[in-house]
């Protein structure tokens, strides 16, 4: 904190907005009250919701149970397709909000029957303090913490955040620094730094990659990313294709082709990802999960509902008794506790 | 709540600017002209906006919210 007056640096993010008395940085929810840098929607949740745990997506993680999913306003990045713009590129006073402390927050998982907390929808890493005092208070309660994250953020508060939690979905916008510029007003080395990051620190993770026709549809990037996500995150690694669908700023793009990302799927389990799945497209292959030896059906899916599952409590295949990468709990109704 | 991770930037480069500002604040002064700082590196990124005096729209929670339909991704 510096005296009344003073501009505060903010050293959440690679963006280290500088913040003169009065304003925000560019999330619009870090400002500078009298020289104080203050996260204004700390217990301020506008988003909140019992997700199943397939929407985050995260398929390899306690599949099918529920998640209570929250989110304030605000976000570090700009993305031209932004699919929540609404809430993540809005002032935080246009939007309604409920008071909803952290301990509030954990107690209402819990009453409602939630093993797990999800700071999603926007942007956790700007909300970092409530997502923070959440994720603590959840985790002595017994409750497991999911990030959805951009993975946009600076080492310190990333090893911070990620310490508290067990399961983060990362999204890989673009396999091209330029890209990630012009789109999403970031950077790439941050984001792969911090995937990596999470993956060392024992979280697990998997990946989310939005195909936007024109932008990140073209099959060499593709290759390199799954070669760098082999590599350097681990050939188990699930990885989510998803459907673009036109919103905020690229209404002028179409709808992701369903052969597109049968055609990049294809691509990404020839150079070694062994989960790599479809998603925003009901119906189409790859939505299911397959033991990596002998192939055989371990979860099925039905839109986010799980219809049937193979995999021991131990983690392992049911049928050729090979271990499963994930964090594996037989879902309610399927073994499962309900 | 009071954020993590600020600090107020005075370095060398800090007190150049800061010198820098000051000359140019004196300089344009007369005319009532006054220099502020903009959040961000980019010209075309997004201006902080002014929110002090804050006011959020608190409402009271409904539980139904809960269980409601909704289009988020992720």
């Amino acid at each position: 904190m510096g005296p009344p007056g003073a501009t505060v640096e903010c050293q959440i993010c690679p963006k280290l907005c500088r913040i003169a008395p009065g304003q925000s940085g560019e999330c619009r929810v870090r400002v500078n009250l009298d020289g104080a840098l203050t996260a204004v929607t700390w217990g301020f949740p506008s988003a909140l919701h019992i997700d199943p745990m397939e929407k985050k997506p995260l398929f390899h993680f306690k599949p099918g149970t529920p998640i209570l999913s929250v989110a304030t306003a605000g976000c570090n990045l700009h993305c031209a397709g932004c699919q929540n713009h609404e809430l993540s590129q809005g002032n935080p006073e246009a939007m309604e909000t409920w008071a909803l402390p952290p301990g509030d927050l954990v107690q209402l998982a819990m009453v409602r029957g939630c093993p797990s907390i999800a700071y999603t929808y926007s942007e956790p890493i700007v909300y970092f303090e409530y997502a923070r005092d959440s994720a603590a208070l959840a985790r002595d309660k017994g409750l497991s913490n999911v990030l959805v994250t951009a993975g946009y953020a600076n080492a310190a508060p990333a090893r911070e955040l990620l310490s508290l939690c067990d399961a983060a979905n990362i999204d890989l916008k673009f396999f091209d620094d330029r890209r990630y510029r012009d789109v999403c007003d970031a950077s790439l080395a941050p984001v792969l730094r911090f995937i990596v990051l999470a993956r060392e620190m024992g979280v697990w993770v998997e990946l989310t990659h939005l195909v936007i026709p024109t932008l990140n549809d073209d099959d060499a990037v593709a290759q390199r990313m799954c070669r760098w996500i082999a590599r350097e995150v681990g050939p188990e690694t699930p990885l989510h294709l998803s459907r673009f669908t036109p919103r905020h700023r690229q209404k002028n793009l179409p709808p992701t082709p369903s052969e597109t990302l049968v055609r990049m799927r294809a691509l990404a389990l020839a150079e070694g990802l062994a989960h790599v799945y479809i998603g925003n497209v009901p119906g189409v292959r790859g939505q299911n999960t397959f033991c990596r030896h002998d192939g055989e059906l371990l979860v099925e899916r039905k839109g986010f509902h799980v219809t049937r599952y193979a995999i021991d409590d131990n983690g392992t295949c049911r049928h050729c008794n090979n271990k499963v990468a994930g964090i594996w709990a037989a879902p309610p109704g399927l073994g499962g506790t309900p | 709540m009071t954020g993590t991770f600020a600090r107020v930037p005075w370095s060398r480069r800090a007190v150049v600017r800061r010198l820098g500002l000051l000359g140019g604040s004196l300089a344009l002064g007369a005319a009532g002209w006054q220099l502020t700082a903009s959040a961000g590196d980019r010209p075309d990124a997004p201006r902080g906006r002014v929110t002090a005096p804050l006011r959020l729209r608190v409402r009271p929670l409904d539980l139904r919210v809960l269980d409601a339909h909704h289009d988020l991704a992720g």
